[in-house]
């Protein structure tokens, strides 16, 4: 295999408040190999976000704080850069999509104005140059008329379409990496098809690699290459889509593919995970899963899990199958 | 937008009219001034006659229209002390006022927002508790005890500034300062507010991820977005700050301006006339600010623009 473009080892990243500190990226480790896309799976609040927001130091300050591991992008350290070089690092090699389309533009400035910004910092364009340029990116996720809607302002455009903005404003510097944080989840679900299909040419076309962070199986059977699947601050399992699908080694995902509800059976009630997740903040000692997991032994309440490696590629933490 | 500001101009002359007719009212029902001007001993003849002179023997609606008439050619009626135009005594003394107003305008931006931008974005630190304790004081002291005690520091025991009067520029250091006291309190309260909020924001956080530097994330992202409710306070507060300056300010510092020409000599000797072009004449300020305040809206945030 080729050398990652990122590779995130170790990371940690808590967060402190007043029940104590709260442990939301607790031992996460990842690559993401050029061109291809890593999906993210898991529940609300298992520390999806943090993670993304942690590869580009943009964690909330000062509540949050990366307090360990490394986030290797080309072999260097992101976490041992410093605030300048980080901002040459976003945006001109790895961007973000947010998720709400409806916030994430600032409304008073013009579509225009806010994607030329990134370009101008990055390309160093000027002038007419890079209002040719912004209108091109806009063109790219297919803003009809590009140019004349430049200075258009945010609130003039609709929820689909402001999500392609905001996809332009990402894609603008041709970053190598893109995190994509569950970019369709505020869509319509038309919408939704539409804007994965436009991520996918978009892709084939620059060959950009993704991060994409769901909690829906059926995007990532669509979109990604890999999936991880993240339980209280750690990835619990990661595996090729086919092989998370066919035969998914933790019970955590197990459970996850279950709720997925099957159009051709016949249910009273469908099937959900019980209990709750855990407070971050007083994680169990074994493993967090331990409490809703239907095979857990004493064992895997007070010892935490090791690394199992099934095959190439598919790794799971679990006793069960170590 | 050309539609945009056109029909806030018609508004604020219609507020005007407003204005005026109310003044009209309130000064009638206060009661016939010449009861006042002839005193008690006055002949019937007499009464009459300062009744004729000022058109008070004719009927409401006549009086209304002579005196809107009048309103518009510019005359406001003359002063009943001095005999000088009630307008132009009015706009001699405010301009006083208007430059005491002006450097405590600027004082209280350049103090207010600063402060409050900072204690936002270094939330919690020593800055920013530093920040509310003032804000708190600010709101909390009255403006005519600090004046005193100003003086009595300032004037009486170091000997650094004047008591009172206008005279250099050291004249302005006192009334400023109490003036913009609760100002910049107020002001600096509702930027760091409004700026933790917008800090807080999606778009923020595109801001960073684009790459932008931090003072582009924070004085052009943040600040531009914030500026649309401490303006609207700030408009408000200027205004007041213009009256209760004028008249608090004023008095305690003996400042030659229309807030003590209203207070210590037209209203006390009862000269109706400039008393109610002084009313109009700050109305016409607050009315003027407003519509300023509103072309401004227009150009920090679009979607007032279209609405």
């Amino acid at each position: 295999m080729t050398q990652p473009l990122l590779q995130v080892e170790n990371l940690r990243t808590y967060f402190l408040s007043r029940w104590g500190t709260v442990k939301a990226v607790d031992g996460v480790s990842f690559s993401v190999h050029p061109g291809e896309t890593l999906g993210l799976v898991g529940e609300s609040g298992c520390g999806k976000s943090v993670t993304c927001l942690s590869i580009l130091r943009l964690v909330p300050q000062p509540a949050g704080k990366i307090v360990g591991g490394r986030v290797l992008w080309e072999g260097e350290d992101l976490l041992k850069k410093s605030e300048v070089e980080m901002r040459r690092i976003r945006g001109g090699c790895i961007s973000m999509i947010l998720q709400d389309p409806m916030t994430s533009l600032n409304p008073v400035f013009s579509i225009g104005d806010q994607v030329a910004e990134g370009i101008a910092i990055h390309r160093r364009l000027k002038g007419k140059t890079l209002w040719q340029k912004t209108a091109e990116v806009l063109g790219l996720v297919r803003i009809s008329s590009a140019k004349a809607r430049l200075r258009d302002y945010p609130h003039q455009f609709s929820g689909g379409m402001r999500q392609r903005v905001v996809g332009a404003i990402s894609l603008a510097c041709e970053p190598r990496l893109l995190i994509a944080d569950e970019p369709t989840t505020s869509l319509d679900v038309t919408i939704q098809l539409q804007y994965l299909n436009l991520l996918k040419e978009i892709q084939r076309r620059s060959g950009v690699a993704m991060i994409f962070v769901t909690h829906d199986f059926g995007i990532v059977a669509k979109t990604c290459d890999r999936v991880a699947v993240m339980y209280a601050g750690r990835i619990v399992e990661i595996a090729s889509v086919r092989d998370l699908f066919s035969r998914p080694a933790h019970p955590y995902t197990r459970a996850l593919l279950d709720s997925i509800p099957n159009l051709e059976e016949q249910v009273d009630r469908l099937y959900s995970i019980e209990g709750q997740p855990p407070a971050l903040h007083s994680l169990p000692p074994g493993c967090a899963f331990a409490p809703r997991c239907p095979y857990a032994t004493r064992r895997c309440d007070h010892e935490y899990p090791p690394e199992v490696s099934l095959n190439s590629g598919h790794m799971a933490l679990c006793w069960r199958v170590a | 937008m050309g539609r945009y500001i056109l029909g806030h101009i018609v508004q604020a002359v219609f507020t005007m009219w407003i204005v005026v007719t109310l003044v009209f009212g309130l000064v009638r029902l206060a009661g016939s001034p010449v009861d006042i001007l002839a005193g008690e001993l006055a002949s019937r003849e007499q009464v009459e006659a300062l009744k004729q002179r000022f058109g008070l023997d004719k009927p409401l609606h006549v009086q209304y229209g002579m005196y809107l008439w009048g309103i518009l050619r510019g005359d406001f009626g003359e002063s009943v002390i001095t005999r000088e135009p009630a307008m132009a005594e009015v706009l001699q003394r405010s301009w006083a006022s208007v430059q005491l107003g002006a450097v405590a305008m600027v004082f209280t931006l350049a103090m207010a927002l600063p402060i409050g931008v900072y204690a936002a974005v270094y939330r919690g630190r020593r800055l920013d508790r530093l920040a509310s304790a003032f804000g708190i004081l600010g709101q909390a002291v009255p403006p005519f005890w600090l004046g005193i005690l100003l003086i009595w520091l300032f004037a009486g025991q170091l000997r650094w500034l004047p008591a009172a009067g206008k005279s250099g520029p050291a004249s302005f250091v006192m009334p400023v300062i109490v003036i913009s006291w609760y100002a910049v309190a107020g002001i600096m309260r509702l930027t760091r507010s409004t700026m933790l909020d917008v800090l807080d924001s999606e778009y923020i956080k595109l801001a960073r991820i684009k790459g932008l530097p931090e003072h582009s994330v924070i004085w052009k992202h943040g600040l531009k977005n914030a500026a649309i409710p401490v303006i609207t306070y700030g408009a408000l507060i200027f205004v007041g700050l213009f009256l209760v300056g004028s008249v608090v300010a004023e008095t305690i510092f003996t400042w030659p301006g229309v807030g003590r020409l209203i207070i210590l000599q037209s209203v006390r000797f009862r000269d109706f006339p400039v008393v109610q072009a002084a009313v109009i004449f700050i109305c016409f300020l607050y009315v003027t600010v407003n519509l300023f305040v509103d072309i401004l809206y227009s150009y920090l945030d679009p979607r007032i623009r279209r609405a």
